[in-house]
């Protein structure tokens, strides 16, 4: 049974999400709320698996609680929620060490995909959030290095969906199949991101025991 | 023992022999000469023009002098408007106010203005210019016109006309004898009646100026009525109607008898050259405005004397150059005179110029004083007797007694006077009422010199210790009479009284041991009422009946004394008391208890006060040991006169005064006898005209500056128009007064900057540094040495012009410019304020209109879905599947605006990333192969806001068409430029569809709308098998 809680100030969605995963086996909704002002107190009381973050909202806001959660419970995961895929928001949420990211627009069935991917370790990333985050890499410093360890391959690829190829595009374009585009961006990503994430984590909460 | 000379015809001999005794003080004559600036030593001829400026004509070229500096002007080989020849004979000033200047080779006019020469020379080939160039005399007729004398070309008459001048010539005709009687023309005058007068070099011509008949007078000896020799030097009109004659051995004075046409000559050089074995030379003559005569001798220097009748001269006096005596005339050799426009009289000589400022010689005016007197004697007492005689004592053993009676001085010697063995002085006289002279002595005590037999020594009486007794001493210094005839005698130890009748003495002081105080030197006495005024060494003593009844000395505080040692006491008209003492002078008014102080900040030359006298007209006149003073009762002024002032001597002696019943007074000094008439000691009363002499911009002479423009200006227009950085200028100026000129004050103000006059004092210029643009006028105003100020100013505008960026219409382009930018940012604000709001009335007429709408489907389909309506012939799940896609289009329509107004979306570049998005997410899922042709250029292309929107909506219409409708395997989008047009082509190798059905609603008329909105043009070509190309071209912003 995974665990889960919902943070969301938009009523609608947040009792859509309910139904959802209510109405889903294996899934279990521990609590929705729609500020994160008491995050620390649910987060003593409910031990979730999963913890669901709109970014938006009033009081302390979905970055905030992000940052608590990695605070108090480190190893719970994080999905970010959000309308607008800005690059601002996505960048800070990788930062400071969401675990996905998905855009509310994405249908009921992927958003449970995405929940079970990211319990089991993943990064569900939709696919256009997916290449913004990989747009950003060569402006942030911390990456920089990061790139040097990428291979010449994955370092085009790389070029190419910071361009807005799609995976069809870029194997067309180099001439490869879209498997190994796809596996090609498991590792970047993975390379990149944990790289990120760990990093920030690392420079924003020191190792502490919880 | 005693010596008599009393005969005044025999005193001529002595007189003319003390005459050639330059005696002359320091201060007779002043000179000017070649080392101060004048252009050279020989001055043949001197005038004052118009404006007040001295010019001096001389061997080494033409100097004018402003009691200052001189400017030079000399002939320049290189440049026709200098000065025609450096040797300048004669001066002239025309009826025009030009000054006119005589050469030795040509005749020139000065032109003010541009401050040059023309120059008029004989020009064989020209009639009418000037007959010869060597001009030796100019004069001026009464009409105006210039007469031109020369040296072999007769007598010219310049004419003007049309501002050009010609010239009319009188020649010697043998044949006629109305014509002038030579060609050679030393002199020109034209006498009060207006005819004039030539002096040629064989004979008088008297002509009419209009007839230019000329009646010739020669030398004969036959005739008496003859002029002494036929070469005339010089000539000179006196306002009496007749004309003096200069000449070798000549001064005649001739009167022209117009009706006869005959002459009377008075031959005046036997009488003046009287017996001198040499021949005067006679160069130049002139009556002052006095009435006095000046005769230049060639070799004999000044004389001077007083005519009243022809053969009768008074008051000759005589200056020459004597070599031992420093202060002499500076050269005998005498060429010129002219007397300017104050009185001043000016002599050209062999060394320059020297003047003669007559009063400075109203000092020295009782002639003869000095003769008679020793050279360095100490005049050390003197009084006037009943017969207005001055009796003089000096330091010597004789005493003087003289008597001038209208200039002619007879003395009567006294000598030895005093005891014959041993070594004594007179120390003070005193006239009594009764004609009675009383003699104080150092030794000897006082002898009383009765009146009638004044030069009998025997009939003296002495008073001296010996035989009285009661005199406290033998020093005699005082005297003063009591109403009742007493004596008063003021000695070195105390003051008595004399009773002559009873012939006893009386000592005043008594202590109260009964013996005789010493304590008082008595230096004066005098009565006033029933006090007896003393002043001792001591302060001021005032006895009543025996008794001191008050003291003065400078310890008191309440009888306060300027000093201690008092050395003159004098009452004047108004009664009031003068107190002179070593270190100021005290006045006590009539009936007043204290003293009123003067002293040196007053306006004494000194603070030590030695003699006090009064003249007629109630003034009081003291003599100090630095000077002379003068205290005016009317304008409670004090005036001081020293050396400078021509008085003979600064050191007066302690109550050594004397006024004559002339009014004449008398000052004894350490260096021999003042005598004055008061009454001509006035200040000058001569009004200086202002001139500015020079003008410097940035520290150099208007005239030597590199920009002439300035001086053009100002010769032209009389302003100074400066630019702005050349805002630096001073001026030079000078009060026109050639008297102690060093003593003339000025005031000077630029009006725009001095808020009142400058009062400068002396100095004679003003500076003016870093002024402001702008417009301004320089006022300057003067004094003469004693005060006399010319009141009204001289003016000269000064105007400096901004520079071009500080002009006004400068400023006003500023400004133009400033309100410009203002209105140009307001447009642009304006502008962008108005894209902003179409931007967000756009966005909200997109959500309006698509949204909206769609919300209101969404809804309504909501609400049928509720009330389970089937009616409507649809399924519940396909109204879920509506209300789906509406949501997710919404969604999707909010993301696209949010995007394309992201400012950082701004290049082609992103909204590529975006189209590839797109197309790969509706396309990829069908399975269609998507190619992106796009060109180079493209991707760095701005995209300005307004077209994202529609540019990225209308893609998305043409690839959800393709997604929709064409059923194809490949899809290309190519996106290039193509001049000034972004063309992009959409391609697909499907279905194609018919245009003019009506599909998918307003799909391609959207396309369309957007299209237009972007001012480009979409072309849709589809065939029903061929595919479909979507084009697009817009065009670049």
């Amino acid at each position: 049974m995974i665990n889960i809680l919902i943070y969301e100030d938009d009523i609608a969605f947040r009792d859509t999400l309910t139904i959802l995963i209510n109405s889903t086996d294996g899934y279990e909704l521990k609590g929705a709320f729609e500020n994160c002002n008491h995050i620390s107190a649910h987060l003593q009381k409910y031990k979730p698996d999963v913890v669901i973050m709109d970014i938006h909202m009033p009081g302390t806001n979905g970055l905030e609680g992000l940052r608590m959660i990695r605070g108090i419970c480190p190893d719970t995961q994080v999905l970010m929620f959000t309308v607008f895929d800005d690059d601002d928001n996505i960048f800070k949420a990788i930062c400071n060490g969401a675990n996905g990211y998905l855009l509310k627009k994405t249908p009921p069935s992927k958003i449970i995909d995405a929940i079970k991917e990211v319990y089991e370790g993943g990064v569900p990333i939709s696919s256009s959030v997916a290449r913004k985050i990989l747009s950003l890499f060569p402006k942030t410093p911390a990456r920089s290095n990061a790139i040097d360890a990428l291979s010449v391959r994955e370092q085009e690829i790389l070029q190419l969906l910071m361009k807005g190829y799609s995976y069809k595009m870029t194997a067309a374009q180099l001439d490869i199949s879209i498997e190994t585009v796809r596996t090609h961006i498991k590792r970047i990503y993975e390379k990149l991101h944990v790289h990120s994430a760990q990093e920030a984590i690392a420079k924003i909460f020191p190792v502490r025991g919880l | 023992m005693k010596c008599k000379f009393s005969k005044h015809i025999f005193w001529f001999l002595p007189l003319c022999a003390a005459a050639l005794y330059a005696h002359g003080q320091a201060h007779e004559f002043e000179n000017l000469n070649y080392e101060q600036g004048l252009s050279g030593r020989i001055v043949n001829a001197i005038i004052q023009d118009k404006s007040g400026f001295m010019w001096f004509g001389s061997e080494e070229g033409l100097t004018r002098y402003d009691g200052y500096s001189c400017v030079v002007y000399k002939h320049k080989a290189n440049d026709p408007h200098s000065l025609s020849d450096n040797a300048v004979y004669a001066l002239c000033i025309d009826g025009d106010g030009n000054l006119w200047i005589a050469t030795h080779n040509g005749l020139n006019r000065y032109d003010e203005k541009q401050n040059r020469f023309d120059v008029f020379r004989h020009n064989n080939s020209d009639s009418t210019s000037i007959a010869s160039n060597e001009i030796f005399s100019l004069a001026k007729d009464k009409k105006g016109k210039l007469w031109i004398g020369t040296y072999g070309g007769g007598l010219d008459q310049a004419e003007k006309q049309n501002e050009k001048y010609f010239f009319k010539h009188n020649k010697y005709a043998e044949t006629d004898s109305a014509s002038i009687a030579s060609n050679e023309v030393f002199s020109i005058v034209f006498d009060i009646h207006g005819l004039g007068w030539a002096g040629t070099y064989n004979g008088l011509c008297i002509f009419n100026p209009t007839t230019k008949k000329f009646c010739r007078f020669y030398q004969s000896d036959s005739k008496k009525n003859s002029i002494t020799n036929n070469t005339i030097n010089r000539l000179f009109s006196s306002k009496d109607g007749s004309v003096w004659l200069c000449g070798y051995d000549m001064l005649d004075k001739v009167s022209f008898n117009q009706i006869s046409q005959n002459i009377h000559v008075d031959h005046f050089m036997p009488l003046l050259a009287n017996n001198q074995k040499e021949e005067w030379i006679c160069n130049d003559f002139i009556i002052d405005n006095n009435g006095s005569s000046w005769m230049a001798l060639n070799d004999q220097g000044i004389l001077k004397f007083t005519s009243l009748s022809p053969s009768v001269i008074t008051g000759k006096k005589s200056y020459t150059h004597s070599s031992s005596i420093s202060t002499s005339l500076v050269s005998s050799n005498i060429y010129s005179l002219y007397e300017d426009k104050s009185g001043v009289i000016w002599c050209g000589t062999s060394k320059g110029v020297t003047r003669y400022i007559p009063s400075k010689h109203f000092f020295n005016e009782w002639m003869g004083g000095k003769e008679f007197l020793p050279q360095t004697s100490f005049v050390l007492a003197l009084t006037t007797d009943s017969k207005n005689r001055l009796w003089v004592a000096t330091d010597t053993d004789t005493l003087r007694v003289l008597k001038n009676l209208n200039n002619n001085i007879s003395l009567q010697l006294i000598s030895p006077v005093l005891s014959a063995h041993g070594f004594d002085q007179i120390n003070c006289m005193f006239t009594r009422a009764n004609g009675d002279l009383l003699i104080g002595t150092m030794l000897q005590g006082c002898f009383i010199v009765p009146a009638a037999s004044s030069s009998d020594k025997s009939t003296w009486k002495q008073i001296v210790t010996t035989s009285h007794p009661n005199l406290p001493s033998d020093n005699i210094y005082s005297f003063a009479e009591c109403t009742d005839g007493s004596i008063w005698i003021g000695t070195y130890k105390g003051i008595c009284k004399y009773n002559k009748l009873t012939d006893q003495i009386d000592p005043i002081y008594v202590s109260q041991t009964g013996r005789i105080q010493a304590d008082y030197i008595i230096r004066s006495v005098l009565q006033n009422n029933n006090e007896t005024w003393c002043g001792t060494d001591a302060g001021l003593l005032i006895f009543k009946d025996r008794k001191i009844v008050k003291k003065y000395s400078s310890d008191s505080k309440i009888q306060k004394l300027s000093n201690n040692n008092v050395s003159s006491i004098f009452k004047d008209l108004f009664q009031n008391i003068w107190v002179g003492t070593k270190e100021g002078l005290n006045l006590f008014r009539k009936g007043t208890d204290t003293a009123i102080f003067f002293s040196k900040k007053d306006g004494l030359p000194d603070d030590g006060i030695r003699s006090i006298s009064e003249d007629l007209d109630g003034n009081v006149w003291i003599g100090t040991n630095h000077g002379l003073s003068k205290y005016s009762r009317k304008e409670n002024k004090f005036y001081s006169f020293t050396t400078k002032d021509g008085i003979p001597s600064d050191q007066f002696l302690t109550n050594s005064v004397s006024k004559g019943s002339d009014g004449v007074m008398y000052f004894g000094t350490n260096t021999g006898l003042v005598s004055f008439n008061p009454k001509k000691i006035v200040p000058n009363p001569y009004i200086p005209p202002i001139v500015i002499t020079q003008i410097k911009v940035l520290n150099t002479a208007i005239e030597e500056m590199g920009d002439t423009l300035v001086l053009t200006n100002y010769r032209k227009i009389n302003k100074l128009l400066l630019k702005y950085n050349q805002n630096f200028f001073s001026f030079q100026f000078a009060a026109l007064n050639y008297i102690n000129t060093i003593n003339n004050q000025y005031a000077y103000k630029l009006e725009g900057v001095d808020l009142d006059w400058n009062y400068s004092g002396n100095q004679h210029f003003a500076g003016y540094t870093d002024i402001k643009p702008g417009h301004y006028i320089f006022y300057v105003k003067g004094a003469n040495n004693d005060g006399k100020w010319n009141t009204k100013p001289v003016s000269l505008q000064v105007i400096i012009s901004p520079p071009w960026w500080g002009t006004w219409w400068f400023y006003l382009l500023c400004l133009l410019f400033c309100c410009t930018i203002l209105y140009i940012i307001y447009r642009v604000r304006i502008k962008q304020l108005l894209q902003l709001y179409k931007l967000g009335s756009s966005i909200a007429k997109d959500l309006h209109d698509d949204v909206g709408s769609a919300l209101s489907s969404i809804a309504m389909l909501s609400r049928l879905a509720q009330e389970g309506k089937i009616q409507t012939g649809m399924q519940p799940t396909e109204i879920y599947s509506r209300i789906g896609d509406t949501s997710k289009r919404m969604i999707d329509l909010m993301d696209d605006i949010v995007w394309s107004v992201n400012p950082d979306n701004d290049r082609f570049n992103n909204m590529l990333v975006r189209m590839r998005e797109y197309a790969a997410e509706m396309l990829e899922p069908l399975d269609v192969d998507i190619i992106f042709h796009i060109s180079e250029q493209i991707e760095e292309l701005p995209i300005p806001m307004q077209i994202r929107k529609d540019y990225f909506l209308i893609f998305k219409e043409a690839i959800n068409n393709i997604a929709k409708y064409a059923c194809c395997t490949k899809a290309s989008i190519q996106i290039q430029k193509e001049g000034k047009y972004i063309i992009t082509t959409m391609t697909d190798n499907g279905r194609g569809f018919d245009k003019t059905k009506d599909t998918s609603g307003n799909g391609l008329k959207n396309m369309q709308s957007r299209a237009e909105s972007l001012n480009g043009v979409i072309e849709i070509r589809s065939g029903t098998s061929g595919g479909t190309v979507v084009k697009l071209s817009i065009p670049v912003s």
